[in-house]
């Protein structure tokens, strides 16, 4: 029972405490966070493209031969790899011996509007793997697609099976569209709903704001309401608000899709479902999963709103790879590569299936 | 003093009783919002209303275009399209960079690897050449250490050949005793043939 002497202490700390608490919330919803630390070097730049070889922040002790090509997705900033130190997937793995390369599209300008899949799979990525393995001076390489990157990376891997891609690594891969009841997206962009053609004529490029609201209107109340609320629940405690700081940042700072590529996007895929059907083309090239030759492995994330399983869970026998894997994870769409536990369950795993395969 | 929690909800504790109050309310709020926005109902309405939004604002999109072309075309500057245009062209210039600077790069690594193995070609070929000069360097060495024997033996021959011969344990006092008187031997030095030093040098 607290006696009358400590009653002005208690105010006086209690007084401390919110107003430390009132300048931390001040701090990040206003401020950035010092994204994307891992020491790297610009190797290769085309258009807006730029691509990254990290160094590790420690003594490495072993080395793998195989390079590791990263490809995010093309309407968000690619530093998501790199988040922050201790919850940086690229950071993991350079200090894990990996030589590893990001590819970060950039932010697409006006004069990208008509870009679409076709040229970043068949213009940009084929120069960037080259510039690679120049720099590596190695003639085999792994590629991780993440999201609408794992869309790009399973294209290259079925169009250039014999550019020395080895190992395919697929996270929330959104490539069958077989479904059409499941996935918010898959209903909104619907023939009946959605006119495309209106948005890329008005707007040239998919603006940002209308796909980072897209983004979190799947889960309004958790967007908009309980992320803020975890926020204020948790403002004396640094790690947490830190995490928040960082995911805020990120979460906040969407970039346009080139027009071509939504367009693509809704119509080849979403609607087509053309990859699954074998009728998608590229330049005049038929883009076949059956010509997949690479090592591959796809994780699925069990609670994802964004890529449901169901996009990605049934592909397995598609592939033409011999040595092919499917995980399923109980996260959802980023938390895979960014919660907790990504650092104990996500990485490591794919770590070791790339060691595996490595010699 | 404490009070035990009643059904986990400590009624001392107001606030972690709104908490858990609020955090129920905004699970079950979740839950329906999901299911309304993944319905169809939702997403015919956003697109309609995504739709007109756009078909209204199309003209005031298009007059602001064509008033702004204008203006920048009278005031001598690009419009966005011209600037597109150019960016576009960059972009292409820029390819076309990347794959000469790639190109550059195979024939300066092809060049290095020429240069290479005519070097490596050129060290293996003086290498062979000393080689042989020291395999002629050991055979000459060979012939000389022959020819030395060969003297030395020839040397111990002529020695042989100008000394008394000595038999059957005789003196060579006894036999001088009773052969004929005969002139004095001459003394004659055998020396070891010495080869030519210009010989030799020929010979090497």
């Amino acid at each position: 029972m607290s006696t009358p002497t400590t009653a002005p202490g208690k105010l006086e700390s209690d007084v401390e405490r919110f107003t430390d608490n009132y300048r931390t919330l001040l701090r990040v919803t206003t401020t950035r966070y010092p994204v994307a630390q891992t020491p790297k070097q610009t190797v290769w730049t085309l258009n807006k493209a730029k691509l990254y070889r990290y160094l590790p922040t420690r003594p490495v002790t072993t080395k793998h031969r195989t390079p590791l090509l990263l490809v995010f997705a093309l309407m968000s900033r690619a530093y998501i790899l790199d988040l922050r130190p201790g919850a940086s997937f690229v950071e993991y793995m350079t200090n894990n011996g990996y030589d590893v390369y990001l590819l970060d599209w950039g932010e697409p300008g006006i004069e990208d509007k008509d870009l679409k899949f076709d040229d970043y799979i068949l213009d940009y990525i084929p120069r960037a793997v080259r510039k690679m393995k120049e720099v590596s001076g190695s003639q085999e390489f792994s590629m991780l697609g993440w999201c609408i990157g794992a869309i790009l990376a399973t294209s290259y891997a079925a169009l250039r099976p014999n550019d020395g891609l080895k190992n395919l690594v697929l996270l929330t891969a959104p490539l069958d569209f077989t479904s059409k009841d499941i996935g918010g997206f898959s209903k909104w962009v619907a023939d009946d709903y959605l006119n495309v053609e209106s948005i890329i004529t008005a707007f040239g490029n998919m603006p940002p704001e209308m796909l980072d609201a897209g983004a979190k209107l799947l889960k309004p109340v958790e967007n908009y309401v309980s992320n803020y609320v975890r926020l204020l629940d948790n403002l004396d405690n640094e790690k947490v608000v830190d995490s928040w700081h960082a995911m805020d940042t990120w979460v906040n700072d969407p970039i346009p899709m080139p027009g071509g590529v939504f367009r693509q996007l809704v119509v080849d895929f979403f609607r087509g479902n053309r990859l699954v059907e074998g009728t998608l083309t590229m330049r005049g090239e038929k883009v076949l999963l059956g010509n997949v030759q690479a090592n591959l492995l796809n994780i699925i994330a069990d609670a994802d709103h964004i890529t449901p399983p169901c996009h990605s869970e049934n592909l397995l026998p598609a592939f033409g790879s011999e040595d092919k894997e499917m995980v399923r994870i109980k996260a959802g769409h980023i938390g895979l590569m960014l919660s907790s536990s990504a650092n104990k369950i996500t990485w490591p795993l794919i770590e070791s299936w790339l060691s595996k395969r490595d010699a | 003093m404490s009070q035990a929690p009643t059904d986990g909800i400590n009624i001392l504790d107001p606030w972690g009783f709104w908490k858990t109050a609020r955090d129920s309310n905004l699970e079950a709020w979740s839950k329906f919002m999901i299911d309304v926005v993944n319905s169809n109902e939702y997403a015919q309405a956003t697109g309609l209303a995504l739709e007109q939004a756009l078909s209204t604002s199309q003209p005031v999109r298009d007059a602001v275009e064509r008033t702004m072309t204008q203006t920048l075309s009278a005031l001598n500057m690009p419009s966005r399209a011209e600037v597109t245009v150019i960016a576009e062209r960059l972009v292409n210039v820029e390819m076309r960079l990347d794959d000469l600077d790639a190109k550059l790069t195979a024939v300066q690594n092809s060049l290095q690897q020429t240069i290479k193995e005519a070097v490596h070609e050129s060290n293996r070929a003086q290498e062979k050449g000393i080689k042989d000069l020291a395999a002629k360097l050991e055979a000459l060495n060979t012939s000389h250490d022959a020819i030395k024997k060969i003297e030395k033996h020839l040397a111990e021959l002529g020695t042989r050949l100008n000394t008394p011969k000595v038999s059957n344990g005789s003196t060579v006092k006894a036999e001088a005793a009773h052969a004929p008187e005969r002139k004095a031997p001459v003394k004659t030095e055998v020396k070891p043939v010495q080869p030519a030093p210009k010989k030799e040098q020929e010979a090497k």
